[in-house]
């Protein structure tokens, strides 16, 4: 069987005197899931989303994306949207949704005005004129206007108030192909837990647990929320 | 891609290059004013206070050394904040190859370098003018037979029989120095980003020791032309200054092989973005 993302005997080592971010790490990701990331903090999520990404090299081990180690070809697929804001601040909403349909072949300028217009941003206002939630929405709906293999969103409701993350997860579910896989991480798990298919544990650099969100919640009666404080309680 | 990453490089640094060179214009014309006050014989402003001409020309210099300055710390700023900084986070996963974003960047800083090099040129040449021109017309050669004259000793010293030829050498020269210039910037940005901490502080010192390293090869490479030109009567001026810009284009040429693949080599092997 072939799979999304084959990570084997993934290692990162930022400072060789620190235990590593990523340990070793051995994973398979197949396509069309929705996936939860979930970890406390420092526990190596961020690391092994920007290894995908290839914004990391790995100190040993090998990660792939449709067989191919990070490159042109993987990032034509994945939808990335990092922990911050990447956009330049200077340009105006329209011109980075013209930037990402220069960029990308799967994305929908059409998308894009009509997630804009249901969100009531202007498309001629400038990024650094907007709230630092708006902000992060528009960067959301740049990345759900694609029609991309894998979607991955690094924390993609942390900024932004409670009343807002319903509409944004909405926004997710409604606009991501459904073919492929939404690799999801937060540490809001109440308020995704919902709409996974599956979750993967991640604890100092490995996985701790990869299981369906279902199984989880059949074998140990509770919610993945309540599983999460329970496993990773300090 | 390489087509639209330069387009988008170049709508992020026009209004920079606007802003640089409309400073060249203003301190040339100030200084245009503090030398025809200098030269005129015209009352009202041949009275201009000395305090007044010599602070023109203090901000006319300072202006112009700032000017070639600011560029090239805007690009190291602007290569920095594009690659290695949250913009690095979009930069980098787009499905272009590392080296079409350093190409696209190195073709846009280099038009940006020429245009402010061309500007700074142009406006020394404008300062000069009216005193040129009072040299010129009361000696008896002639400015364009002063350039000609640079030109055929130029010729001469190539070997060759072209005046366009010696004018390709010169622009060919001038371009290669400033495309290893713009790599070594990149270059030390790239190995500062190498470092765990104090990563900008660490560009600033890499960007000095490659400095120190070029001009240290430089002054060796050039030094037995310096012999043979204070040794020879008979070498003439154009001579030592050809050999002189062979020796610095040969060296750029190599030493800004070695800056685009070393950044190169961060970039794919190295890339650690916070």
């Amino acid at each position: 069987m072939s799979y999304l993302i084959e990570a084997n005997g993934l290692t990162k080592q930022y400072d060789r005197k620190k235990p590593p971010a990523l340990n070793a790490l051995t994973l398979t990701i197949p396509g069309g899931r929705i996936i939860g990331l979930l970890g406390p903090n420092g526990s190596g999520k961020t690391t092994l989303i920007k290894l995908i990404n290839g914004l990391l090299v790995p100190t040993s081990g090998t990660i792939t994306v449709n067989g191919q180690a990070p490159g042109t070809a993987s990032k034509a697929v994945i939808s990335y949207l990092p922990e911050r804001t990447c956009l330049q601040s200077s340009m105006k909403v329209q011109e980075l949704v013209n930037f990402f349909a220069d960029f990308y072949a799967d994305f929908s300028k059409e998308k894009a005005y009509h997630m804009l217009a249901s969100l009531h941003i202007d498309p001629t206002s400038r990024l650094k004129t907007l709230s630092k939630g708006t902000r992060e929405k528009v960067q959301l709906i740049l990345v759900m206007s694609r029609n991309a293999q894998l979607y991955i969103l690094d924390e993609p409701i942390a900024g932004v108030d409670p009343a807002a993350r319903d509409y944004i997860l909405k926004t997710i579910i409604a606009n991501y192909n459904e073919n492929a896989t939404l690799l999801i991480s937060t540490h809001l798990i109440s308020d995704i837990e919902n709409i996974l298919d599956d979750v993967i544990f991640i604890r100092d650099g490995s996985v701790l647990l990869y299981a369906p969100a279902e199984r989880i919640r059949e074998e140990k009666g509770k919610s993945l929320d309540a599983y999460f404080r329970e496993v990773f309680t300090c | 891609m390489l087509k639209n990453l330069i387009k988008y490089e170049w709508k992020s640094v026009w209004k920079i290059l606007i802003v640089i060179n409309a400073f060249t214009i203003f301190a040339t014309l100030a200084g245009m004013f503090a030398m025809y006050a200098l030269v005129s014989d015209a009352t009202f402003i041949s009275d201009m206070s000395s305090v007044v001409i010599v602070l023109l020309f203090l901000f006319y210099y300072l202006t112009i050394i700032g000017v070639s300055f600011s560029m090239s710390i805007y690009i190291g700023i602007r290569f920095y904040r594009s690659l290695y900084t949250d913009e690095g986070y979009l930069m980098h996963t787009l499905p272009v190859t590392k080296r079409q974003l350093v190409i696209s960047r190195l073709l846009v800083h280099t038009c940006c370098m020429m245009i402010t090099g061309m500007f700074v040129m142009l406006s020394i040449v404008m300062l000069f003018l009216p005193l040129l021109s009072e040299i010129f017309a009361t000696s008896t050669f002639s400015a364009s037979s002063v350039i000609t004259e640079l030109i055929r000793n130029s010729m001469d010293a190539f070997g060759i029989h072209t005046m366009a030829a010696v004018i390709l050498i010169w622009t060919v020269a001038g371009v290669i120095g400033q495309v290893s210039g713009i790599l070594a910037i990149y270059c030390a940005v790239s190995l500062g980003q190498t470092f765990q901490k104090h990563k900008v502080m660490a560009s600033i010192l890499c960007y000095i020791g490659i400095y120190f390293l070029l001009q240290t090869i430089n002054s060796i490479l050039m030094m037995p032309q310096m012999v043979l030109y204070m040794g020879d009567k008979e070498l003439n001026m154009a001579s030592y200054l050809n050999g002189t810009l062979l020796t610095t284009s040969i060296v750029s040429l190599f030493t800004g092989i070695a800056f685009y693949l070393i950044t190169l080599y961060i970039m794919n092997k190295k890339l650690n973005l916070d």
